[in-house]
């Protein structure tokens, strides 16, 4: 029985300022504890600024998470930076290491190539039939290594399930910003079968990986290639190589999120985002809609990055499984229907506990992942406007 | 014997090397035990029949034919551009769900849906014809016989060894959602028909 006039419940500690900020003092010491590694030290002047600014940076977006009420904006403004510093880290690392943008095949045998993960969608398989890592990165040390990807996608996939795309995922900001750049679309209504297309990529990647024992996502369809490393190009097939990766940042990343307002890459392409979504099934975190509430406007669906929500699923009170529980239709819905909420605990109620819980352990991971390259990329931005090198 | 354990030894790579194709195929299909039974056949009957023409050819050449240009690039090339195309018409064939794409779908479906059972052939055809370290081997052993008769039973024999491990792929068809799984596989028979185009297109050009 739906009321026409729905009188809104206070929401999380929206308007509470001290209880907001109680709720954020974990938060304050664990990204204290992270940013300086345990060990303070303000000796060096570009360190300590770019120590302060991270650490006030990620704790007001933090802050205004718990205080708003709305969990979005806040989000993706952390998530959007972290994948551009992350990138302008990269390069100027790459081209510190190794003077350019690409890698050669002496880096490939000496498996001195970071692991990124996306390719745990590739090495899976093979590791049941050879008992090996077809990847050329170092498994223990070195810059990004396999294991210590594979324990934190683990911990985040359980921690968050897909939420791991919106959250903790090194790339998804780009398409997660492109896509925020128009006001209204100009392509709609897009087919929400699209929305199994990671699925398929993901098949044959695991497939084509077993088949090669080769990461083949990486050496042919990456579009993230264009903003990180590539190998270098020394004949026709890399040459082609490189023209894929640009055309799939172009497409996938830059021109389609803006024309749809969606994230194509994340939820229409990536075979990461395929894998994860099944960890939504394991994952304590949902997105609920409250049908007493819900007035079937159909706002959240237009709103939804990723094709997770269509009439029957809001029919369901339910978002579908690919949810990357980003919080967009949360804030979006104008009767306050959508909600995180907990497994097992009842779903008709904004539940201000379920919030802050997600929000907290996701907004850890952003916090986690991001933290050391914010800082880096301040103290190599700091670096080039003080010296003209970001070294 | 030797044959047959070198079927058995290799069958597992085998059935990765053709998965990218068959198993799209299968999902895409879904239908009864019966209807992928049936599909596998088709698959391995057609895979045969190029094993059967590879040990007539082993036996006649010897060892060399999967060392000349010709064979590696333009013979597999022309082969991948054959499958892929297969793949993406198939793709394509009596979609319902994609408005734009409808309009081809359209004009495929005046084709017979029989049609469809050619995929299995084809691609059974093009695999069977395509090198991978098995069947390298595989040639190895058939060439070095006295005669076309036993080239081709120690083609039979390895062909036998290797098609064990793909029966078991027709319980994929009857996976649970199936409306979800088909578009799942359509979708992949298509980006997998791309895929054989670049790779086609590469080992003509002679680039790989
Ligand atoms: S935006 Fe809110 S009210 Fe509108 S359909 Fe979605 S859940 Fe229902
Ligand atoms: S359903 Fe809501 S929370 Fe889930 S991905 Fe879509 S907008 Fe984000």
């Amino acid at each position: 029985m739906k009321s026409d006039k729905v009188k809104l419940p206070p929401y999380t500690t929206a308007g509470k300022f001290w209880k907001s900020l109680l709720i954020c003092l974990p938060m304050i010491f664990i990204t204290f504890f992270f940013l300086t590694g345990g060990e303070p030290d303000f000796s060096d002047t570009t360190n300590s600024i770019a120590f302060i600014l991270v650490f006030l940076f990620l704790n007001f977006l933090f802050f205004k998470i718990i205080y708003t009420g709305k969990t979005d904006k806040f989000r993706a403004t952390g998530f959007i930076l972290f994948a551009v510093f992350l990138s302008l880290v990269f390069i100027t690392n790459m081209v510190e290491t190794r003077e350019g943008m690409s890698f050669s095949s002496a880096d490939l045998l000496e498996c001195n190539i970071p692991f990124c993960h996306i390719v745990i969608t590739m090495i899976l398989i093979p590791i049941v039939f050879t008992n090996s890592i077809i990847f050329p990165g170092s498994i223990l040390d070195g810059f990004a290594p396999v294991s210590t990807m594979l324990i934190l996608w683990i911990l985040a996939s359980i921690a968050l399930g897909k939420g791991f795309c919106s959250w903790g995922c090194f790339y998804g900001g780009w398409d997660d910003g492109f896509s925020r750049i128009r006001k209204k679309p100009l392509v709609k209504n897009i087919n929400t079968i699209f929305r199994w297309f990671p699925f398929a990529v993901l098949l044959l990647v695991a497939l084509s990986a077993a088949m090669t024992l080769t990461p083949t996502y990486c050496e042919w369809a990456c579009p993230f290639k264009t903003v990180t490393e590539f190998e270098a190009v020394t004949s026709t097939e890399t040459l082609i190589k490189t023209i894929i990766f640009l055309l799939l940042f172009l497409g996938l990343v830059i021109v389609l999120p803006i024309l749809t307002k969606k994230r194509i890459q994340c939820g229409m392409f990536c075979p990461m985002g395929a894998l994860t979504s099944f960890t939504n099934k394991v994952n304590p975190f949902d997105v609920r809609i409250d049908k007493e509430k819900c007035k079937d406007c159909g706002i959240c669906e237009i709103k939804c990055p990723i094709l997770s929500l269509d009439p029957t699923s809001i029919e369901k009170g339910k978002t579908h499984f690919v949810c990357s529980k980003c919080g967009k239709c949360i804030d979006a819905c104008p009767n306050q229907a959508i909600h995180y909420h907990i497994k097992g605990t009842p779903v008709n109620k904004r539940n201000t506990t379920a919030r802050t819980l997600f929000v907290f352990s996701g907004f850890l991971f952003l916090a986690i992942f991001s933290g050391g390259t914010f800082q880096m990329g301040i103290i190599r931005i700091i670096n080039i406007l003080t010296t003209g090198s970001f070294f | 014997m030797e044959a047959l354990l070198l079927g058995l030894g290799t069958g597992t790579s085998c059935l990765l090397y053709c998965g990218p194709v068959i198993v799209p195929y299968l999902l895409a299909e879904g239908g009864s035990l019966k209807k992928s039974f049936l599909d596998i056949s088709l698959f391995l009957g057609s895979r045969f029949i190029a094993y059967m023409i590879l040990a007539i050819v082993a036996s006649l050449m010897g060892n060399s034919l999967f060392t000349t240009e010709i064979y590696r690039s333009i013979l597999t090339g022309a082969a991948y551009i054959i499958l892929s195309t297969t793949l993406i018409i198939y793709s394509f064939f009596r979609i319902k769900h994609v408005c734009k794409a409808r309009k081809y779908s359209d004009i495929l479906s005046n084709i017979p849906y029989k049609w469809t059972q050619s995929v299995p052939v084809v691609a059974g055809f093009v695999t069977g014809l395509s090198i991978c370290p098995p069947l390298l081997l595989a040639f190895a052993g058939a060439a070095s016989k006295q005669s076309i008769q036993d080239s081709m039973i120690f083609f039979l024999f390895f062909f036998l060894g290797t098609s064990v491990y793909f029966f078991p792929l027709a319980f994929l068809g009857l996976t649970q959602r199936k409306n979800v799984i088909h578009i799942i596989g359509k979708i992949a028979a298509g980006l997998a028909g791309v895929i054989y185009f670049i790779k086609g297109v590469l080992l003509i050009s002679n680039i790989t």
